[in-house]
């Protein structure tokens, strides 16, 4: 048989394919190679046949491929990518944090400039406007223009405030000493909380010849049981008020010492005033004074557990925020009474000494004062909404900062 | 309802098997495993088509071996069963299966096609047209023909539409490559150089033609068709790897081993004639135009008859 006739026979495209697929055994294997071998058709179609093949698993590898290069190809593009993208996050949490500080940097000052601002002529104080002074001054306080705080205004606005605390004799019934005394002197600027609070509930007054230098743990231990009686007598006293404004329990089932004057008297007093802190003095004793005051005011009335272990030297408070000072001047803010406290960051100098709410002493005063010209008046009294509160922080120089919330101060 | 024994079981069976059967328990295994009934194949055609798939190569045996059952289930185990039913309800008219089959192989084809031709219009060209054979618009002797009948299983369905379509194109190329004006053949080819004496005697030039005939005639199959692939069609090595499924380094070096055996089986072959070292040594440094020995008949001259089937229609 002549190469040429035998050229006519091939194997069929199925056994081709099997053999380039490699699925033929090892004798038909055999026979489509020994053709192959002579065969140059079949050659041609085999290999064609394995080309198209292999280009239909380069084109299915492609995808896969692409992906994998395009990845490759950014990988060292990324760790620059990367680190810009932490940087844009970085700044903008930087620029942020600062325009919410300067926001709350600004909103301080206006609160300064709108407390130090004169008071308008109709805001004089008359015996008979007391009642109405804190919210009829508030609103005219606040639309009056920003100002920077200035020593003028400050001065300019600390005689009405006086006037304003002037008491009426005829209209109050319980002792006002601490309401009459001059805030000149260091010595009672320090016992001014205390004085104040016994004459609101009527307790006995602290000796006013002792002098707080000498104050001992005795002087302590006893302020601490008059806390204890002021909190118990202004508990009941305000159990009373609801009651008297309700006009349907008789004043007498809540026990002594629970007078329509006193209960009047501290019908304003709300939960943010609970705890009252000592002014604010620039002598060394003054602020030993003002830190036994605090202490034993924060032990009274609300013993905390600050994160520091270390037992709080002041406390203030308003509503649910808290802010305490441990023995080693850090301070520490609470937003749930007392929970849970988080250090605040030092934004002061030299060693924290006191904590407490801004022109308290004037709020109190002006709020016992309406109270009693309504006690006198004898209409019901409402309690008076606060604004926004502004805590001081004194440090141990007499350096003042504060803040709205507690978290940013800024100098005073 | 009695236990489903299973392929492997069967295949246990050394027994040989009947001659034109297969064992009923085997075709039950494959049935169930071809999943040919959601193909509209009836049970007494599927078990036709295996029949016909392993007696077509004597289920991959010698001509004349008998198979046992045993043989008989590894050769249907290395049939691709579920290309097989699919291509012949194609081939039978079923319409989910055209469905199928368009699904997974129209596009492939056509990519194929394009990949062996070269030209996506040639390709689109060549897979359009196989595609209407496939469809069984060619009718024979008024017979709807069907090249899918011709598929047997031993591959892949996608391996033999491949192969298809690679001998379609490989025909038509050499067909038309057959039917191409003289002239135009005759152009490109430099007019014959003018005749020198050969300067090694004319009884060497002879003796070498015969040495070298003899040499390639005893290389094995594989051998000669690396010899053959790499040096007629000018095939690379990674082509030969690929159909040999082997490495390309491993081809190099079978067709280095493969020409320097054939190189010395020459010498022995001229000194066994009776040359001398030196008269070995001349004749191999021949000039290769002075011999008129036709390498390409010498590598198609020892063709078996082993394939006596006509290329698939």
């Amino acid at each position: 048989m002549s190469a040429r006739i035998q050229h006519e026979f091939h194997p069929d495209a199925d056994m081709l394919s099997a053999f380039a697929e490699h699925a033929l055994g090892e004798r038909e294997r055999g026979e489509v190679l020994e053709h192959l071998a002579v065969c140059g058709r079949c050659r041609q179609v085999v290999a064609l046949a394995r080309e198209a093949a292999g280009a239909a698993a380069a084109t299915r590898r492609h995808a896969p491929a692409r992906l994998r290069i395009w990845f490759r190809n950014w990988g060292l593009a990324l760790i620059p990518a990367a680190a810009i993208t932490a940087a844009a996050v970085i700044a903008i949490y930087v620029y942020d944090r600062d325009m919410e500080r300067n926001a709350e940097v600004a909103q301080v000052e206006q609160q300064q400039a709108t407390e130090k601002a004169p008071m308008p002529p109709q805001a004089t104080p008359q015996p008979q406007a007391q009642a109405a002074s804190p919210v009829a001054v508030g609103p005219t306080a606040k639309t009056a223009p920003i100002k920077r705080p200035s020593a003028a205004p400050r001065e300019a606005v600390a005689e009405p405030d006086e006037t304003a605390s002037a008491p009426a004799p005829e209209a109050a019934n319980v002792p006002l000493s601490s309401r009459e005394e001059p805030a000149a002197s260091p010595a009672a600027e320090a016992q001014a909380p205390f004085v104040r609070t016994q004459g609101m509930i009527g307790g006995a007054p602290a000796p006013s010849g002792t002098s707080a230098d000498e104050k001992t743990e005795s002087d302590v231990a006893m302020y601490d049981e008059e806390r204890k009686k002021e909190a118990e007598a202004e508990m009941e006293a305000r159990d009373k008020h609801l009651f008297a404004a309700k006009a349907t329990t008789p004043a007498g089932e809540h026990g002594p010492g629970s007078g329509t004057g006193e209960s009047s008297a501290q019908v304003v007093v709300t939960d943010q005033q609970l705890e009252t802190q000592p002014a604010p003095a620039s002598s060394d004793g003054a602020l030993m004074r003002l830190r036994a005051g605090a202490f034993s005011a924060a032990r009274a009335v609300n013993p905390v557990h600050l994160p520091s272990g270390l037992p709080a030297i002041s406390i203030t408070r308003a509503g649910p925020r808290m802010l305490a000072i441990d023995k080693s001047g850090a301070l520490f803010l609470s937003e749930d009474s007392g929970g849970t406290w988080d250090e605040v960051k030092r934004q002061w100098t030299g060693h924290a000494a006191v904590v407490r709410r801004r022109g308290e002493e004037e709020k109190n005063r002006e709020a016992a004062a309406s109270d009693i010209s309504e006690a006198s008046e004898g209409s019901s009294s409402v309690a008076v909404p606060h604004p926004d509160p502004v805590f001081e922080l004194i440090n141990d120089h007499g350096q003042v900062w504060v803040s709205m919330e507690g978290k940013v101060w800024i100098t005073r | 309802m009695a236990p489903v024994e299973s392929v492997a079981s069967v295949a246990e069976a050394e027994l040989p098997a009947m001659q034109g059967a297969i064992d009923g328990r085997l075709l039950n295994e494959l049935w169930r495993a071809s999943d040919a009934a959601a193909w509209g194949l009836e049970r007494k055609d599927f078990d036709r088509i295996l029949l016909e798939a392993g007696t077509a190569r004597n289920f991959g045996l010698a001509e004349d071996a008998a198979p046992t059952q045993r043989e008989q289930a590894a050769f249907f185990r290395g049939l691709c069963l579920g290309d097989l039913v699919l291509a012949r309800a194609c081939a039978a008219g079923n319409e989910r299966a055209w469905e199928h089959f368009i699904a997974q192989h129209r596009q492939p084809l056509i990519r194929a096609a394009i990949a062996i031709t070269g030209n996506e219009t040639l390709g689109r060209d060549l897979a359009d047209q196989l595609y209407a054979e496939l469809y069984g618009l060619n009718t024979r002797e008024g017979e709807r023909r069907c090249p899918l009948l011709s598929y047997r299983g031993r591959g892949s369905l996608m391996g033999w539409l491949r192969t298809t379509l690679a001998q379609r194109h490989v025909d038509h190329h050499r067909h038309s490559r057959r039917l191409k004006p003289l002239d135009d053949t005759l152009e490109g080819i430099d007019p014959p150089a003018v005749e020198i004496a050969p300067e090694t005697p004319a009884t060497e030039l002879s003796q070498l033609e015969r040495a070298i005939e003899d040499a390639l005639r005893g290389c094995g199959a594989e051998e000669r068709y690396l010899l053959a692939a790499y040096y007629l069609d000018e095939q690379t090595l990674l082509q030969i790897a690929r159909v040999l499924g082997v490495h390309e380094a491993t081809v190099s070096r079978k067709l280095k081993r493969t020409t320097e055996d054939t190189r010395k089986q020459v010498l022995k072959n001229l000194r066994h004639y009776g040359l001398s070292r030196r008269a070995v040594e001349e004749t191999l440094g021949a000039d290769p135009r002075d011999l008129d020995t036709n390498l390409k008949k010498l590598l198609q001259n020892s063709q078996t008859d082993a394939f006596k089937e006509q290329a698939a229609p």
